[in-house]
């Protein structure tokens, strides 16, 4: 082995040693890790914009039907402030120091609040643009509500007396 | 007053549609839920909301914070009232006997903001006052009544037989909000225990200031202004008093009550809370519907401390007039046994609950009158 070689090998033990040191004071990862299951808990999900369509104030007689891009969902979910879960691949984080020795861990992108993938929003039906042409139709109809009201007994017969 | 019919209940003349446009914004939906653009009645009354007021903060309190604000306090929407001298007489709402009969009987005199301003209060089964029209002002008749139809709507219109009705209706033609003001139905914030804790409301003395300390000359207001209630003196004649009320549910499980028929009577007693806003000695008394076994189709012994209250209880009848007879000679009051209440008037199980009002001997009659 020449004695070239030799110099450089002595380099290189002495430039591992080095960096083993600068790892072990730091005391950190050398990439960032995503955030905890706690961090994610109190992130805030992006705003949900309301819609600002405000009904067609109804008219006196039934309006036809107007087609509508997507029949609403008749119990529209409500808004949610629930947080989203933190997804469970994520690898806790940790402060083991990194032995020079390991191989390195590829580099992790820094990732901030906003930048977590969530799932889709469902299709949010604002209630205000749901027609009531319906409700309408029939409640203005006293023919309609003649045929169709019921009265659900309510009050026992055995009430007797003033009152 | 009779129900409407089904139909009339839940009907909306085109007219009235047209008239009220406020309160269809945006939708009905938007309010009492239900399912748009179906074809039956079932799947469009799929989570529908009869009286979305119910809850007013989330509908009322939208246009009207400042009046939802305070409206938790009102005894006509949180039944205070009876709380208060139910756990005064024992009841332990922990209980779910007392519990049941209390949500069976006792909230049917619940009223909610859509019961006085758009619809007959639900203890008359209901009803759209005029469409879907919302009243500012409260009728009278088809609201106030309603639920006030039994003791004092009669006693005011003069409805009871042989008993004129009250000044302020006969001629002066006064509605209810005449005298009691919004916060008497809506609250004012404040907790209340019952109807007659903290000022008059309405006072008398408001609207007639002279009569104070016997400004206005008379010297019966002079002597007697702190010793008995303007009632006494100017309450024109008998009121009802009720009895033997019995309360449970039949074999389908529906609510039912059971009340004896009233009586017609007039009894002074003695002021049983004395304040300093009600510092009288003596104040007209009414028998209440309540009796120590109203609740025991429920279970044992639900008002453990049934004694602990009177049965006749501070009342204020709105049949008042100037001239009375009681007020016409001092001796129709003084040393006269008939309208005061004594042990003689109070059913022997209930000497007990009302030893704090009974007169135990009337005023003296006064020699020489």
């Amino acid at each position: 082995m020449s004695a070239t070689i030799v110099r450089a090998l002595l380099w290189l033990a002495l430039l591992g040693v080095i960096g083993a040191g600068l790892t072990v004071c730091s005391g950190q990862t050398p990439t960032q890790l995503p955030p905890t299951v706690e961090e994610v808990a109190v992130r805030p999900s992006p705003t949900r914009v309301q819609s600002t369509d405000v009904g067609v104030p109804p008219s006196p007689t039934p309006a036809p039907e107007t087609a509508t891009p997507e029949p609403p969902s008749p119990t529209p979910p409500p808004p949610t402030d629930t947080p989203e879960p933190a997804s469970p691949t994520s690898p806790p984080p940790t402060d083991t120091p990194v032995s020079p020795t390991d191989t390195p861990e590829p580099e992790a992108e820094e990732v901030s609040p906003t930048d977590t993938p969530e799932p889709e929003p469902e299709p949010d039906v604002d209630v205000a643009s749901l027609s009531s042409d319906n409700c309408i139709g029939c409640h203005t109809s006293q023919e309609t509500l003649q045929a169709l009201a019921e009265e659900k007994e309510v009050k026992s017969e055995a009430t007797s007396g003033e009152g | 007053m009779p129900p409407l019919e089904a139909w009339e209940k839940v009907f909306i003349s085109d007219e009235e549609f047209a008239a009220g446009p406020y309160h269809f914004q945006p939708n009905c939906i938007v309010c009492h839920g239900g399912v748009s653009e179906v074809t039956t009645k079932e799947e469009a009354h799929v989570g529908l909301v009869r009286d979305p007021s119910a809850r007013p903060e989330t509908v009322c309190g939208t246009c009207h914070p400042d009046v939802v604000e305070t409206s938790s306090s009102s005894l006509h929407f949180g039944l205070q009232g009876y709380k208060t001298v139910l756990e005064a007489r024992g009841a332990d709402f922990s209980n779910p006997q007392m519990a049941q009969a209390y949500n069976n009987h006792c909230t049917e005199c619940h009223t909610t903001c859509g019961q006085c301003h758009v619809s007959r209060p639900t203890y008359t089964e209901g009803g759209l006052l005029s469409g879907h029209t919302f009243k500012k002002v409260a009728s009278i008749s088809d609201t106030c009544l309603a639920c006030h139809g039994g003791r004092v709507g009669p006693e005011y219109q003069g409805k009871n037989e042989g008993v004129e009705g009250d000044v302020h209706w006969m001629k002066g033609g006064m509605p209810c909000v005449e005298c009691h003001t919004v916060a008497d139905f809506h609250g004012d914030g404040e907790e209340y225990a019952h109807r007659y804790d903290g000022e008059e409301m309405p006072a008398c003395l408001d609207c007639h200031p002279t009569v104070s300390g016997g400004a206005d000359g008379v010297l019966q207001h002079t002597l007697h202004q702190d010793k008995v209630a303007c009632q006494v003196c100017h309450s024109v004649g008998d009121y009802k008093n009720c009895y033997g009320c019995h309360v449970g549910t039949d074999e389908e499980g529906l609510p039912y009550r059971q009340l004896e028929p009233s009586e017609l009577d007039f009894k002074i007693g003695l002021n049983s809370f004395q304040s300093e806003e009600r510092p009288w000695n003596y104040v007209l008394l009414r028998h209440v519907p309540v009796n120590q076994d109203i609740f025991a189709s429920y279970g044992e012994n639900l008002l453990p401390d049934f004694d602990a209250e009177p049965t006749w209880k501070y009342t204020t009848p709105h049949n008042i007039q100037r001239d009375t007879e009681q007020n016409a000679e001092c001796n129709n009051c003084h040393g006269n046994p008939e309208l005061f209440l004594t042990e003689d008037d109070v059913l022997p199980e209930e000497l007990e609950a009302n030893q704090s009002v009974i007169v135990p001997e009337p005023p003296p009659e006064m020699p020489g009158q």
